[in-house]
């Protein structure tokens, strides 16, 4: 990447180079600090110019090591596999910035979010209005901002109800959830039909909000990647890598090659049962039950072999700070084999049943349509974006753990309905028994981890991770004290949440949703940390 | 096509386990109930190596006064809020602490659930230390 035109064109397209005060070049990531009035311009400017794609906004109070409001904005550059972490000085009598709604409409959660616990005002952002917190959270009181404390009192205050339209005449409103049928997480649908069709759709998640980034603040590190872990039970294996890899990096320290690879191995042991899962509880969604047992079956067998080589069924606990907690007995690296060499030709005959199954195939095609233009707009990602057109994959684009020596494919298509997301993680599957056999074959001895005393104040990493439903961003900032003083973690099912409502319009009727939101296969506990 | 999955059904058989009229046994790796042998346990000298890494506060020490007036160290394990992590396992200076494969945890009181270990202070009164006599008595 040549770092002097970067630098020109972006002063340039801000009118001056006073605007840009600071560009910080790191072995991945460019850091530019910047002032707000400037923000626009840069942020369509690397979007034109540079392809940059928009990543994650989040907020910081300083205070008290510095009187001051921060605004981090990052971009993934995946032509340069690097990043581009935009960083706004803002002052705490009236922390604001100017909206990116109008170019981005991407960033609406993400610029509530930092309206509702930091504080800080978006200029202009078309509706604000709560997200996460409570309805009856009180005003005035930032969950993100310093002077509130992870376990202090919160008096409830009056609460305060997002009131939707009433329905006009003709038109009904069926609300689902929280609670419903099925061992599922808590969210509210607002369904709104004419007759069988659905036209709009109100969704309402955030019921398991639990502060896991403020809980984070000042705890001891062997501790943080229990946080992690449990953002969602079912990516923990991928957020407690993400946090081990931004402590790695912080502390410079360098991985043991065989916990790279075994990480590998286990990251994908934990795709491809959440993708052998998705596949079930479509098919409980279209009433294709013998599919959904024996994909059940897959997905339990998998659960079985990750309790017996690493003591839990989702993997928890095994990635610490500097690398693995346990390693892999050959015993264990056995019975990985043995169950890829039954599952790769069962799970060849099973999706091809599957999708030559003209019950389950008519409910998806066609239905649920994300169409390329909105998955962009706002930057879907995972297999869901990779079944609207986006073609990205931190795995190749970004390498971390072993991906960069190994041959994997991406699948990309571009219908967007529910049977395209549906194919797009089968092959996923697939590809991650090629990984799981590479991984396997260049598996070297050696130690698994590097111990991590001490963290350096004032330091700062970002890790990106694939997890099974796709982009997953920590950030962690190092206080003074060597603590952590901040930690950002934004799940991927947060970003495609947003894009979510957009597929339920569009000749889909009522008994479509249910298929719309499987074929999803988001996690509620994923939206929200 | 619905014959294909009929087959493929009847092939794969009944996978279902007969639990609990069969016990299931989960792998010797698995992370279930942790327990502890309190005879090894060194808490009423002032160790709370546990304590520090459990995140659920599901280890807690408390200093008790006991009806007969003097003090006592007590040492709560909760299995209601233990989510068998295993970092005490590792912490304890003193092996007190195993994880066990037990996944059975079902209590009918929530009391049932907390397992409080009592250490009186030793008795030296006997000019013995004290340890041997008596160190865990259970509450």
């Amino acid at each position: 990447m040549d770092l002097i035109h970067f630098c020109t064109r972006l002063s340039s397209a801000c009118g001056s180079s006073e605007e840009i005060k600071a560009v910080r070049p790191l072995e991945d990531e460019i850091v530019v600090s910047l002032s707000p009035a400037s923000l626009l311009q840069t942020v369509r400017t690397l979007r034109e110019e540079f392809a940059a794609t928009f990543v994650d906004l989040f907020g910081l109070d300083q205070r008290p090591s510095q009187d001051a409001f921060q605004l981090h904005l990052i971009f993934a550059l995946d032509n340069e596999q690097s990043r581009v972490h935009l960083v706004i000085d803002l002052d705490t009598e009236r922390p604001a910035f100017p909206s990116l709604m109008h170019d981005l409409p991407a960033t609406d959660w993400y610029e509530r979010e930092v309206w509702e616990e930091p504080g800080i005002q978006p200029e202009g952002h078309p509706l604000l209005r709560r997200l996460r917190l409570p309805p009856d959270w009180p005003q005035g009181i930032y969950p993100h901002r310093s002077s509130f404390a992870w376990s202090q009192n919160v008096q409830a205050a009056e609460p305060h109800h997002i009131q939707l339209e009433s329905a006009p005449e003709g038109v009904v409103d069926y609300p689902l959830g929280p609670v419903r049928s099925g061992v599922v997480e808590s969210g509210h649908y607002t369904l709104r039909t004419v007759g069988e069709e659905l036209v709009d759709m109100h969704l309402q998640l955030f019921y398991k909000h639990r502060g896991i980034e403020k809980r984070a603040e000042g705890l001891p590190l062997p501790l943080l990647p229990l946080l992690a872990e449990r953002i969602s039970g079912a990516s923990a294996f991928a957020h407690s890598l993400a946090l081990c890899q931004a402590l790695e990096s912080i502390a410079e320290v360098e991985v043991p090659q065989r916990a790279l690879y075994l990480r590998t191995l286990l990251a994908e042991l934990e795709r491809l049962y959440n993708h052998l899962g998705y596949q079930a509880d479509l098919c409980q969604a279209t009433g294709l039950v013998v599919a959904q047992a024996q994909f059940d079956i897959w997905k339990e067998r998998i659960l079985r072999l990750n309790a017996a080589i690493s003591g839990h069924r989702y993997l928890f606990g095994m990635n610490v700070p500097g690398g693995l907690s346990r390693d892999l007995s050959e015993a264990s690296l056995d019975m990985v084999r043995g169950l890829t060499a039954t599952l790769q030709p069962d799970l060849e005959s099973l999706g091809k049943l599957l999708f030559d199954s003209p019950s389950h195939r008519d409910r998806l095609e066609g239905t649920g349509i994300l169409t390329p233009q909105d998955a962009l707009a706002y930057c879907a990602v995972g297999p869901i974006g990779r079944a609207s057109g986006v073609d990205r994959d931190l795995r190749r684009d970004h390498p971390y753990a072993a991906y960069a020596d190994i041959d994997f494919e991406v699948p990309v298509l571009q219908t967007g309905d529910a049977l395209a997301r549906a194919r797009v993680r089968l092959e996923e599957a697939k590809q991650s028994l090629r990984i799981i056999d590479q991984a396997l074959e260049r598996l070297a001895a050696g130690s698994i981890a590097v111990p991590i005393e001490q963290l350096p104040a004032g330091e700062s990493a970002l890790s990106l991770v694939e997890s099974p439903r796709g982009e997953s961003v920590h950030w962690l900032l190092v206080g003074e004290d060597g603590r952590i003083r901040r930690y950002r973690a934004r799940p991927a099912s947060f970003a495609n949440w947003q894009a979510f409502p957009l597929a339920v319009p569009g000749h889909n009727i009522l008994t479509d949703f249910p298929v719309i939101e499987q074929s999803f296969g988001l996690s509620f506990a994923g939206a929200d940390c | 096509m619905v014959f294909s999955w009929i087959r493929r059904g009847l092939r794969t058989g009944v996978l279902t386990t007969r639990y609990p009229a069969v016990q299931e046994r989960l792998p010797e790796a698995f992370r279930g109930k942790p327990i502890m042998d309190a005879s090894r346990c060194i808490a009423e000298q002032g160790c709370n190596a546990c304590v520090q890494v459990c995140l659920p506060d599901a280890l807690s020490l408390q200093t008790v006064v006991e009806s007969a007036g003097n003090e006592a160290t007590q040492l709560v394990l909760d299995y209601a809020r233990c989510v068998a992590c295993g970092l005490c396992v590792s912490a304890c200076p003193q092996q007190a602490l195993r994880m066990t494969n037990e996944y059975e945890l079902a209590a009918s009181r929530r009391e049932d659930l907390r397992m409080v270990t009592l250490f009186a202070p030793p008795d030296t009164s006997d000019g013995e230390n004290g340890k041997e006599e008596n160190n865990g008595r259970y509450a």
